[in-house]
Formats: C-alpha cells, structure tokens, sequence
C-alpha cells in the first residue's frame, strides 16, 4: 500500500482547531487518508459525523492504549494523554500497511502540500534553524530548547520501513511514561526524540524552513508574501503554521515580532477567524 | 519621547490610585509585587507583552531591569511595536461589520418615469450613472469626477440619473439632486421606453451587478480604482499591504480579510466588464488593473480626468515666502492609512521644525480650510496656494490610480513629495517635475531633514512656471438652442450664429430657450465665473421685431451685460402671439476653452 495515512490526536476540546487542519489538509493533501484519536469521549450531543466530517477516521484511544484505559487515563493531564497516545496510534497506524504515516498537532495548519517528504525513515523538525549569536537571550532560549526538546513533535513523519519501525516501537516504549518532568530531563513526547539522531542514523532533520513555524521561531523564520500572493518562510514556500497557545500568550510572544514579521500576526487572526466560525477560507 | 527603560514614578501613581491611596513608594510597590500583577512602570512599556514574549527566566531581574540590562540590547520591543502598516493592520483584524439598516423604496417605476419623461423634453439622452455613494453628498475623487460627468452631461443635451446603493435598493440623483430610492427593478421599468440611455460604470461597490446588467449594456466602465478585482479597492492585503491581486486561492487572499468572497465577486464583476468599453484614468490604473483581471491591456483606454498643462491665463496667487523659512509642508487627503496618513503623522512628529499644514483639523498642524466638492471644485488648490504651502504629502503604499490629491497640489504651485509605490501619484511627479519619489518613508524622512531647505531655497528663488489643471472631457462649443412648447420641442435653422424659428400656429407663448450650458468656473482653478452659463443671446427679434434683452421676464436669464445677456440653459421666453423667432448668439467663440 503506497498511501500516507495522517493522524492527529486530542481532546474534544480541541475539536474546533481539528477541523481546520482538516481542511487544510483536505485542501493542500488531498491524496492522503486523515485519522484523529480522541483521548477522552466527546460530549453526547455531537454529532460525529458532521464534527468530525474533514476525517476519514476517528479512534476512540481506548481501542488503541494497551494498559487499562481508566487508570492510563487517570494518570495523564490532557495534553500528556495526547502526546502519550501518538507512539500507539503511530504503531497501529503503520500496521495497516501505510506507506507512511505522518503526526500533526490538531493546532497546525497547512498553506501548502508538505509532500515531498523524500525518503528518510523518520522526519523531524527542529526548533532552530541556525546558530543563534551570543546573546544571554539565545543562551536562555538554548536552555529552553534543552529543558523542553530540540524537536517539536507537532510534526513527526514516519515510513514503513525498517527503521520507522524501529522508532515506532522505541518511542512507543518510551512513551510509557510522557510527564512534564524536565528536573528528571523528561518533557511529554518530545525530549525522548532528542536521542533519535544518534539512534536511528537514518532519521532526517527537515530543516525546510516552511514546515513547523510557530510562535517561538519567528525570530529564525521571516514570514512574506510574495508578488503572486505565495506566503513564504526564508523565502520558501510556508507548509504549515503550528498555532500553539491561540488564545492565550501565543498571541503576546507574536506581537513582539509583529513589526518584523507582521505576516505572523495576519495568520495568527486567519486563525482565530476559522476557529470562530467567521471564515471558511482554507 | 520617555525612555521606556526608566520607571517613571509620577506614571505609576497616576495610573494605579491604589498604590497613591496606601502610600506605597512606587519603585518599591513595583519592584516587589507590581510588575507580578501585570502593571506597567511608564508609558512605554507593557508589562504583560515584555514578560510573555521573553523566552529566558528573568533571573532574579524585574521586567523593566531585564529590558534594560539585556532585552534592548537584544532588540526585544518593550511594548507592542506601532507602525503606520501595524496600526493598519490591527485595524482590520479587529474590524466588526456592522451592516446598515436596510433601505425602502420611496419612489414608484410610474413616478420615476414621470420625472424623467418631464426632464427629458428638449433632451437628447439618459446618462445612467452607477457609483457607490450619493456623489452630491460626500467628498472625494470619484464624487468630484461624477459631479463633473453631471455638468458635463447636463451641458450636452443629457439628462444625468445617478445610482447609489442603499441596500436593498438604490438612491438616485437626477441631475445631482437627491430624488429618493427605489429598486432596480422600478429604474429598468421607468427608463424602458427612453430611446437613448448611456450606462457608466463607476463602481460596483454595493451593488448587484447582475440586477445593473438589465439596465443597459455599460457604455464606459471606469476603473478608478481596484474595487472590481477585491473588496480593498487598494488592493491593500489586511489593509496595510499591495498584494497586486493575486489568484484567490493564493495564500495572500486565504489570510485576508477581504478574501472571503473574493473569487465570487471577482467573477461578478469581470462579468459586469465584459462587453463595456473599459476606462482607466492612467497607465498605472491600466497596467494593475489589467494584470490583476487577468485582462488584455489594450482592451483599456486610458483616459485621465483632468491634465496639468502649462498656465494661458494668471496661475493661482500665492503669497511670497522669504527663500530661507522653515518648509512648509502639508498633509491633504483623507485621513486614512491608504493616504499615508500614519506615515504624514509620522514625518510630523520627527520633523516639528517644519511649518505643517493639513486639511481638517490636527494639533501641530495649521488647518487647511478646504472643503471640495460640487461647490468648489477647486477650494484644495486654493487653499494650498493661500497658505504658500511648498511641499505636499502623498505617502499612498499602493498603486494609485490617478490621485487628484497630487494634481491639486501641483496646480498650486506645490511639490509632491511621493512614494514609487504611490502609482500615479509618482508618475505625475515624474512627467512634471514638481517634487520628488522616494522609495520608501524613511527616505522621504532624510530627505527633509538633509536636503529639503537646500531644494526650497532654489524652488523660492525661481519658481518653475505655474501649471494648471483642466478637464480632458470637454463641452462642444455648439450651444444648440431649443424652444419648447410644454412638451414640443421646436428645434431652430441655423445661419453661423443666428437661429430661426416658425412657430407652429396656437403655440403657447410662453416658451423656454433650452441649450447646452457650462460652468467656467468648474473648467479650471483660477474663479473666474461661478455662473451657470447657456446663450451669450446678443438679440432677440420676434416677427422681425426687436426686443429689448434687458426688459426679458421670467426665471433663467442672468443680469443684462454690454454684449447682450446670458441665459443660464433654461429661460423663460414670452413670444406672445409671434410667428417667428430669430436669435443671435455671442458665437462659439465666447465659450471659454
């Protein structure tokens, strides 16, 4: 089987921003097969079908959790119980005979198709793009970086290959315990993947500067338009937008680079545009 | 300007009374418990913003020691950033509509088509007018255009229909004169049966373009500006970026606000342009415009309203300024980012030395008393001249497409200090010479500091020669004078100026001498005759009798003069019971170009 199957994992809270990166999946991949997993049951009154139209699938992550689903459950906040659940559903996902199977946040919007991926088993994408001056602003942002990951796992691409079996079965492991625990080095589904380059050779760092531009990289991604109306990141085409924290400070962090990035800002109100329901445009 | 790296104690007092009421000194108050609850120590620091964008612990420091010791150093903004474009922006993200009441038709198809049919007597055709406000009533460059089309189309046997969207219907101004509203539908019914009817597309603003295509095929459809390829009719991308109009499906259009709906009304209105004769005020207008339709240029005329050519007559006085005084320099448009109002505010405060004029009122700026309009056409050139105004501001961060802000300014005697991306604004600067194109704000910012007193004490020592600014659309200068007999129109015989009527027996007597008419003073700044003016009749002859012009009675004759009198395109004729009318007239030659 040659399809890439996409997957996204969250709560029911999390349902309005699921459905745009539906639709901009829709849009921009169409070829590719769209799962969610729900880690906790939507409210009765929701009509799946209609909440959930922009999916192919939604997995209840009982089905997919091999320990006792209540006390799992228990002992995972909600944002702990959608990164724990990513390794699983990754495994089972790859075992439908997937070509590739390929993780985004519920929070990430795409701009433009994230194919080509190439060939490597496993991608990631890397918070910095280059190095940063000596500042003891970039030190402290380095010390952020190590505290929470060198990759954001808002993306992960995986193949079904050998080796993306391999990081399956040993992030899945892994994820056995997913705490916010940085005093013991440990921070959700992210800090494990620090340790995939040296493990797993084959691993590539997607260091296209359009995949995973959020708040806290604008200062390394300049967004602009270009004349045929193309949003660009660096110059290149801008794949997706990982909108972390809308609503909350995601938005102050952005405005500090709204004189330099303004773009940022422009995509930021896109966003709170579909989630409110006041737009359509994908 | 406050350093926003100090903490300013009178500020914190001033904006946290609870603070003053216990006594608290502020430094300590702020140092201790005041930063944590989000208050800020001067004006120029947000104190929520600065924390929530650092990325690092503070490190024992307060915001403000941060800021100080190691965020301006970084770069890092203490409050959120504002620019002209942000301030623009934010606008337009934060924008609610609010839709207007909806309108109801007062006039009926039957009462409509009764006043036209009542001022259509003597006439020759209908001009239906479509623009998106009552022109008469508001200010602007399309309203002062349309007001010309109104004299223009009035002075040549027309009859001028203007509408308007009041949703859902349309107001309409015959002849300029409010008149009520009524549907579309009433307007098709009422103009159904009028032989000749010459439909000008303004803008579609507000309008339904398929209900305006049972009107009449469009004659002329006018692209005075971008309002047919986007709902920012400066194709201004969330209202602070040219976007050039990309395909609607472009990222540009996915993130704006103006996108949605765009590919539809795109669509609407290319289907409006189809078989109407496209019109562009400039090449710019043609050139962006075409690109953006995705249009064959040379299917658009251009056509500029009004041209700047060398002064036959006195140029517009202007008071003489010693060669060394300070700039004097003006902002003259609407006060809205797309006129580069936020960037005029900018240059002022950077630059307070300089003598700053503007219409409307603003502080630290002596108010430009100019009201344009239907009035006076001209009262912003006017203006500018009295106040000897040398520099005038068209910062405009798009594509204009004729801008009559510059052309007024140029008539004046001013310089227009413009940007390249100002469009039509730059090319009148650069085809006159009068003033300069700047690449960017911060450009047009050195220039003033640096080079603007060196240029005005040449510009003040040897004015160029005055240039001044006329309609391209012109008035024939045949007169065509009518009689009508209610509603028989008794067109005349001709010899050069002479104009001979037999009068079809029991005709009413009273008559009207209906003709072509024109407002000189609307044809160029300078006044010289705000009247409206019909026949230059230099005598009248009833059955081979003379009769004393001064001695005519009834409305439409203006005051007796040496060569004989005007009438003002609608006087009252008594013939009583004559046969025969013959009338002189001044000749063709007493129109002024």
């Amino acid at each position: 089987m040659s399809a890439t199957i996409c997957f996204t994992s969250l709560s029911p809270a999390y349902l309005p921003r699921a459905r745009v990166l539906a639709a901009s999946v829709r849009r921009h991949q169409p070829n590719w097969y769209l799962w969610a997993v729900l880690v906790d049951p939507p409210p009765p009154f929701l009509d799946l079908r209609v909440a959930f139209a922009g999916f192919d699938r939604v997995v209840d992550a009982r089905a997919v959790v091999a320990e006792p689903y209540q006390p799992w459950r228990a002992g995972h906040d909600v944002i702990s119980a959608c990164c724990a659940v990513k390794g699983a559903m990754l495994l089972r996902l790859l075992g439908t005979g997937a070509a590739r199977v390929v993780y985004l946040d519920p929070d990430v919007a795409l701009f433009a198709p994230l194919e080509p991926l190439g060939t490597a088993p496993v991608l990631l994408t890397p918070h910095r793009l280059s190095a940063d001056a000596t500042t003891p602003a970039a030190n402290a942002a380095a010390a952020e970086m190590l505290t929470h990951g060198t990759f954001n796992l808002g993306f992960l691409a995986v193949t079904n290959s050998p080796p993306g079996l391999a990081f399956a079965n040993w992030w899945a492991g892994r994820l056995r315990v997913c705490v916010d625990d940085p005093a013991n080095g440990l921070f959700l589904d992210q800090r494990y993947c620090d340790q995939v380059p040296e493990l797993f050779p084959e691993a590539e760092i997607l260091s296209d500067p359009g995949y995973n531009v959020a708040s806290w990289n604008l200062d390394q991604r300049a967004l602009t338009v270009a004349g045929d109306g193309a949003l660009l990141t660096n110059g290149l085409p801008l794949r997706f937008m990982h909108f972390s924290k809308h609503g909350g400070i995601g938005e102050r962090a952005l405005q500090g680079h709204a004189a330099t990035n303004p773009v940022a800002m422009e995509l930021w109100a896109w966003y709170g545009r579909m989630l409110a329901g006041r737009s359509s445009r994908i | 300007m406050p350093d926003s790296g100090r903490f300013d104690a009178a500020f914190y007092l001033a904006t946290n009374p609870d603070v003053a009421a216990a006594g608290i000194d502020p430094l300590t108050h702020w140092q201790t418990t005041g930063w944590r609850e989000g208050r800020d120590p001067n004006s120029g620091f947000d104190t929520r913003f600065y924390v929530a964008g650092l990325t690092e612990p503070l490190a024992g420091l307060d915001p403000l020691e941060h800021f100080a010791a190691i965020g301006r150093a970084d770069g890092r903004h203490p409050a959120p950033p504002h620019t002209p474009e942000l301030a623009a922006m934010f606008g337009a993200l934060r924008r609610v509509a609010v839709p207007p009441a909806p309108a109801v038709a007062s006039l009926a198809a039957r009462a409509l088509a009764a006043m036209l049919a009542e001022r259509l007597v003597g006439r020759r055709y209908l001009c239906l007018s479509i623009g998106h406000d009552a022109f008469a009533a508001s200010v602007g460059g399309v309203q002062l255009i349309t007001a010309a089309e109104q004299l223009r189309v009035g002075g040549s046997h027309g009859v001028h229909l203007h509408l308007s969207p009041a949703e859902p219907v349309v107001r309409l101004l015959l002849d300029a004169v409010d008149i009520g509203t009524a549907t579309v539908a009433s307007v098709r019914r009422a103009t159904s049966a009028v032989p000749d009817v010459r439909l000008v597309v303004h803008s579609l603003i507000g309008h339904d373009p398929e209900l305006l295509a049972q009107l009449a095929r469009p004659a002329e459809f006018w692209l005075h500006d971008y309002a047919t390829l986007c709902a920012s009719p400066q194709l201004l991308r969330n209202d602070h970026a040219f976007c050039h109009a990309p395909a609607p499906v472009s990222g540009a259009c996915t993130i704006c606000v103006h996108g949605e709906g765009r590919a539809a009304l795109l669509r609407r209105s290319l289907a409006a342009t189809e078989r109407a004769r496209l019109v562009a005020p400039s090449d710019t207008a043609r050139a962006v415009w075409s690109a953006g339709a995705g249009i064959d240029p040379s299917r658009v005329e251009v056509r500029p309203h009004l041209t700047l050519a060398p002064a036959s007559h006195p140029a517009l006085a202007r008071p003489s300024v010693p060669p060394t005084a300070a700039a004097r320099i003006a902002f003259a448009g609407t006060p809205a980012f797309h006129k580069g109002y936020g960037h005029a505010l900018d240059l002022m405060r950077h630059h307070s030395g300089l003598t700053w004029f503007a219409t409307g009122s603003l502080d630290g700026a002596t108010s430009l008393s100019a009201s344009t309009g239907a009035r006076d056409p001209w009262a912003l050139s006017r203006a500018l001249a009295g106040a000897a105004v040398d520099l005038v501001l068209v910062l405009s961060p798009w594509p204009e497409t004729f801008c009559l802000v510059a052309h007024e300014a140029i008539a004046a005697g001013c310089d227009v200090l413009t940007l390249a991306a100002s469009g039509h604004a730059a090319a009148v600067v650069a085809t006159t010479g009068r003033g300069v194109v700047f690449d960017d704000v911060a450009a047009a910012s050195r220039w003033l500091a640096d080079d603007a007193a060196g240029y005005l004490a040449g510009r003040r020592a040897r004015p160029p020669d005055p240039l001044t600014l006329a309609w391209s659309g012109d008035i024939t200068s045949d007169p065509e004078p009518l009689l009508l007999d209610g509603p028989r129109v008794l067109r005349p015989e001709s010899v050069g100026t002479a104009w001979s009527w037999t009068l079809p027996p029991g005709h009413a007597g009273a008559l009207r001498l209906r003709s072509r008419w024109f407002v000189p003073n609307w044809r160029r700044p300078e006044p010289y005759d705000d009247r409206r003016l019909g026949l230059d009749v230099t005598s009248i002859m009833f059955d081979g009798r003379p009769i004393d012009l001064g001695a005519t009675q009834g409305g439409g004759w203006h005051a007796a003069e040496a060569f004989g009198r005007w009438t003002d395109g609608d006087a009252a004729l008594d013939v009583g019971g004559a046969a025969r009318v013959v009338l002189h007239t001044g000749g063709a030659g007493r129109y002024p170009a």
